[in-house]
């Protein structure tokens, strides 16, 4: 059953005189549970292509339906209501607030959706402690390692229970064994609690371990099923 | 759920505000005011804790940029309660030195009397009798003033000329009585032979309890030499200090006999009760009439004092003073709120990517604007409460210093240095009110990005040429100006007339860039703007305030920015060759040129803040040039180049004296005296002497008869004198001399009726009017 489905999808950025058209008409479904890999050369749209579907920037044009809600039909408050309630968010960097400990960045998803504070602070503490951080919790996040504020990332993308969880490159500022812990991570609350990622990577090892690897080329899927040694000699020759 | 918590709590806000504005006296409901506010924001706060959590801790997040930003927020509050403290203090001296003067009365009255003043207590006693009738007037009472010679037997120190007055037991309690300068009161007049002084007079004469006092006055052609003893020294307030002079009270009978005039009186003062002197406009009406009905015509009395007169002329003659200090005061409290604005773009800007990513899971653009409306929240709570301390201190200083450096006749300003609750609560609104806007406009901006752009930390773009809406903004703003300006032309105000034009002018830059592009616009803008403030340019033909320098300063300031800001492109890489700067150097001045341009609204704000300081310093500094360059010439004049003026009452060799008075000054520093003799009779102007006066009226001078020596050694300008009969100054000091029967003129003396051919006035002491007789 399809959560993410995405009609003739086009993003374009205007910069004074230049333009770049970062997609060029995406068509796209993603159904429920799947942990989905976007791949493709730098530069070919990835992380405009999720950060659209995930309603925090504008498509150009194009339809983009999540749980069959239309999100190009929403205004900015019920897109920013949708997001905290059914989405979670995992980027490169600067993921957490640096003025919250660890629990309370965990919590802050719980805590804007309007979950009682003490029944938010319990949520937060167990996903901390899911992620393996229990004895961090109330460190701010500049005297947590690169690996731990990924993890308390994580934590957070999952407080609300979301239905999607989105990833830009969560394991690009990682070394090899924190980022393959990253992924285990993921791959193992996806098939517990049934939730679908969509994770941008360059990573073979990470598209590996995905369900299913959407190969992007020049702003257009190049293929909806692709495979990691097609896309990774794709990257290694263009990216 | 969130939404109509915040409905209701602003309903209540709404409704507790309005009730308490309404209900409560002036200062309760701003308090009320103030403390609604606080409990609003933290009721709200209660309901978002996770936000409110956030802001403080983004408040102490890095100790140096939160002092920069107490600093910087304190400076509007400061001024305001600086400027505010400072007119309580001016306000405190005038309505002090006024109530110093009348005592208890509200009004004095006078009259030519029999032609000098007088009148005998039996004709005035009806019309006295109906003015104590009047609803609201305490009390009517006569009493005699008159002017003596006086010297102390003790301290051989003498004056020529002191107040005297002469009173009944009615008039002490009527005008408020006296304060003993131990600290009693006295409530009745000296018994006969016996004198109270007051310590302005005492000082100077060194008089002290139970010193005889020797008084002399002219009555007719006999000269009234009085001993008296003095009983006490009385302060210089209520009555002690009635009319702002020298004075020494006696018993009505004993001056009286001082002047040769039995039962003459010539004051009488009127006081009112509390609420007529609140507002003393129908008190006074009734007053006049009294004055003024046919039975009491021919006394011919008059309202000579008006104490509710006397302190609002006093305030006007402030508010010169009180409106410069408006003036530097609205620069910095403008240049406050920028710095304000930029302060918190700033911080706004260096949160820009994790405020970006609170968006993305889940913060909406409210919550956003919450977290820096309860930074500013806690900031303005601090910073206003500083400031207001702050301008405290601030008016504290400024206020010694005015008087230090202003000697206003002996009168001490800083002695009068206080302050209202009533300002300082205002100045703590004003600044958190100011703090809360400035941040709240801040906050739209800041909560209006795009998320993208900002966890990437990438400029928002600026508005494309075609962008309608601020074509349309520019478009109402041409209009708003318009109508300020046609509202301006209709009053007849200068101020909005040419606010409402250079607002107009600055709108263009809005509005045409959709055809011109930004730089072509704004340049257009900038110089339309400037050129009506420019020196000769006279669009409007009405007359302008102090306010139009705050208006000049600010356009001009705007003005000259927006021309500078966007052509500094074309600026700097004419400013590389003037200077044809090479290589490496060329490199670093582009950098160094770089990092401002990028964020050009940042570097605008704070080139505004200088500008306006500068501005600032530029016209203070011509301003004090201007006033500098008079001081030595006053001097100059009112000394006539002497170092010392002394007095004496004995006629007496002043270089034995100055021989005897050890430690003083050193013989071997003076160069010469100049002796001259001095007495203070009175005069009597006959009509026929002055033209343009009706009656003969009596003045107290002080005679001076001139020796050569005064004018060959000194110099006193002379003003003005019949320059056909005395081609130079040097000929009317010698027909003085030849000529008993003229006589120079000062012209603070000048009575105001006194003017018509022949006479003419100066200011200051001892410059002249040459005074024919003839
Ligand atoms: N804010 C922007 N303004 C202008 N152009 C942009 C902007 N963001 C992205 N682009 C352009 O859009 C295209 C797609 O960018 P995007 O970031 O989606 O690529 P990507 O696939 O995520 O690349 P990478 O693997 O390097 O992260 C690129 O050509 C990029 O230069
Ligand atoms: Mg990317």
């Amino acid at each position: 059953m399809a959560i993410i489905r995405c009609e003739n999808l086009t993003k374009t950025y205007r910069t004074g005189t230049i333009t770049v058209e970062a997609l060029r008409g995406i068509d796209l479904t993603i159904d429920k549970g799947e942990m989905v890999a976007i791949m493709g050369p730098s530069g070919c749209g990835k992380t405009t292509l999720l950060n659209c579907l995930s309603g925090i920037d504008d498509a150009t044009s194009g339809k983009i339906f999540i749980e069959d809600r239309e999100l190009t039909a929403m205004n900015d408050n019920e897109k920013t209501n949708f997001r905290a309630a059914r989405m979670g968010f995992v980027f490169q960097f600067y993921n957490l607030l640096p003025v919250l400990t660890a629990v309370e960045n965990a919590e802050l998803p719980l805590l804007i959706a309007g979950t009682p504070s003490d029944e938010a602070r319990k949520r937060a503490l167990e996903l901390i402690d899911a992620v393996g951080l229990s004895h961090r919790a109330t460190q701010r996040p500049a005297s947590l390692s690169g690996g731990e504020r990924q993890r308390v990332t994580i934590a957070r993308a999952l407080a609300n229970t979301p239905a999607i969880v989105w990833a830009d490159e969560p394991t690009g500022d990682l070394d090899k064994r924190t980022s393959d812990e990253i992924v285990a991570l993921m791959r193992r609350l996806n098939k517990e609690n049934g939730q679908t990622f969509v994770i941008v990577t360059h990573d073979p090892e990470v598209g590996a371990k995905c369900d299913r690897i959407i190969h992007m080329r020049d702003g257009n899927i190049a293929n909806l099923n692709g495979k990691v040694s097609e896309v990774s000699a794709e990257i290694r020759q263009l990216g | 759920m969130a939404r109509l918590r915040t409905a209701a709590l602003v309903a209540a806000y709404v409704i507790a505000l309005v009730a308490a504005l309404a209900t409560l006296p002036t200062m309760l409901a701003l308090t009320a005011a103030l403390l609604l506010t606080i409990l609003l924001v933290l009721a709200d706060a209660l309901g978002n804790r996770i936000l409110f959590k956030m802001a403080v801790r983004n408040v102490v997040r890095r100790p140096g940029t939160t002092a920069l930003v107490l600093a910087g927020l304190m400076v509007g509050t400061a001024i305001i309660s600086a400027t505010l403290v400072v007119g309580d203090t001016f306000d405190s001296m005038i309505v002090g030195e006024v109530t110093d003067a009348y005592g208890e009365a509200d009004l004095f009255i006078g009259g030519p009397g029999s032609g000098d003043g007088m009148y005998n207590l039996s004709d005035v006693a009806s019309m006295t009798e109906q003015l104590r009738g009047i609803d609201h007037v305490g009390s009517a009472e006569w009493f005699l003033r008159a002017s003596a010679g006086i010297r102390n037997q003790q301290s051989q120190l003498s004056l020529p000329t002191a107040s005297v007055y002469g009173l009944t037991d009615g008039a002490v309690t009527g005008l408020g009585g006296f304060l003993s300068a131990n600290g009693s009161t006295i409530d009745a007049v000296p018994t006969a032979g016996r004198i109270y002084v007051n310590e302005d007079l005492a000082s100077l004469l060194d008089i002290s309890v139970g010193d005889v006092i020797s008084l002399s006055a002219v009555s007719g052609s006999e000269n009234i030499v009085m001993d008296l003893t003095v009983e006490a020294v009385v302060t210089d307030h209520a009555l002690g200090g009635l009319l702002g002079g020298r004075n020494v009270y006696m018993d009505l009978a004993s001056a009286q006999q001082l002047i040769g005039r039995e039962d003459g009186v010539n004051a009488l003062a009127v006081a009112f009760d509390g609420s007529a002197r609140a507002s003393p406009n129908a008190t006074r009406n009734a007053v006049m009439n009294v004055l003024e009905a046919p039975e009491n015509v021919p006394l011919e009395l008059e309202i000579t004092g008006d104490r509710a007169l006397d302190i609002e002329e006093g305030r006007e003659s402030v508010s010169m003073f009180i409106s410069l200090f408006f003036v530097f005061g609205a620069f910095s409290i403008i240049a406050g709120i920028v710095l304000i604005v930029n302060i918190f773009t700033m911080l706004g800007e260096e949160r820009k990517s994790e405020m970006g990513m609170a968006r993305a899971v889940g913060m909406q653009r409210g919550h956003l604007r919450k977290l820096f409306v309860y930074e500013g929240f806690v900031y303005a709570l601090a910073t206003s409460a500083i400031g207001s301390a702050v301008g405290l201190v601030l008016a504290y200083g400024l206020i010694t210093a005015v008087g230090m450096v202003l000697d206003m006749g002996g009168l001490n300003i800083a002695e009068y240095f206080t302050f209202t609750p009533e300002s300082l609560l205002i100045a703590y609104l004003a600044g958190f009110l100011l703090t809360m806007v400035s941040i709240y406009g801040v906050t739209r901006r800041i909560s209006n990005m795009n998320i993208v752009r900002a966890i990437r930390n990438i400029p928002e773009p600026l508005r494309s040429r075609g962008d309608k809406q601020v074509f349309r903004y520019g478009a109402l703003i041409l209009a708003g100006g318009a109508a300020l300006m046609l509202a301006g032309m209709s009053a007849e105000s200068l101020g909005p007339s040419l606010g409402g034009l250079s607002t107009m002018t600055m709108s263009l830059g809005l509005v045409l860039r959709r055809f011109a592009g930004d730089r072509i616009a704004w340049t257009i803008a900038g110089l339309a703007t400037l050129l009506p403030w420019m020196p000769g340019v006279e669009i409007f033909p009405y007359e302008g305030n102090i306010e139009m320098f705050v208006l000049a300063g600010v356009f001009m300031v705007t003005a000259l920015l927006t021309v500078v800001m966007f052509n500094s492109d074309p600026l700097v890489s004419a400013i590389t060759r003037l200077l044809r700067v090479k290589g490496g150097y060329k490199a670093v001045l582009k950098t160094a040129s770089t990092y401002p341009l990028r964020s050009k609204g940042r570097t605008a704000m704070s080139m505004f803040i200088f500008g306006l300081v500068i501005f600032t310093i530029t016209t203070l500094s011509m301003m004090s040039g201007m006033l500098g360059a008079g001081i030595p010439k006053m001097i100059e004049e009112t000394s006539g180049g002497f170092d010392i003026i002394a007095f004496s009452w004995a006629p007496v060799d002043m270089w034995n004296e100055i021989n005897a008075s050890a430690g003083f000054v050193d013989p071997a520093d003076i160069e010469d005296i100049v002796q001259l003799t001095m007495g203070g009779p009175t005069f009597t102007v006959l009509p026929s002497m002055a033209p343009g006066m009706e009656e003969p009226r009596q003045f107290g001078y002080n005679a001076i008869g001139v020796t050569p020596q005064l004018y060959e050694r000194g110099h006193y300008p002379l003003s003005e004198w019949d320059r056909t009969l005395y081609p130079t100054e040097e000929d009317v000091w010698l027909a003085i001399q030849n000529d008993p029967s003229l006589v120079v003129l000062d012209g603070s003396a000048r009575p105001a009726d006194m003017s018509g051919a022949g006479i003419s006035i100066n200011v200051g002491p001892f410059s002249g009017i040459a005074w024919e007789t003839r």
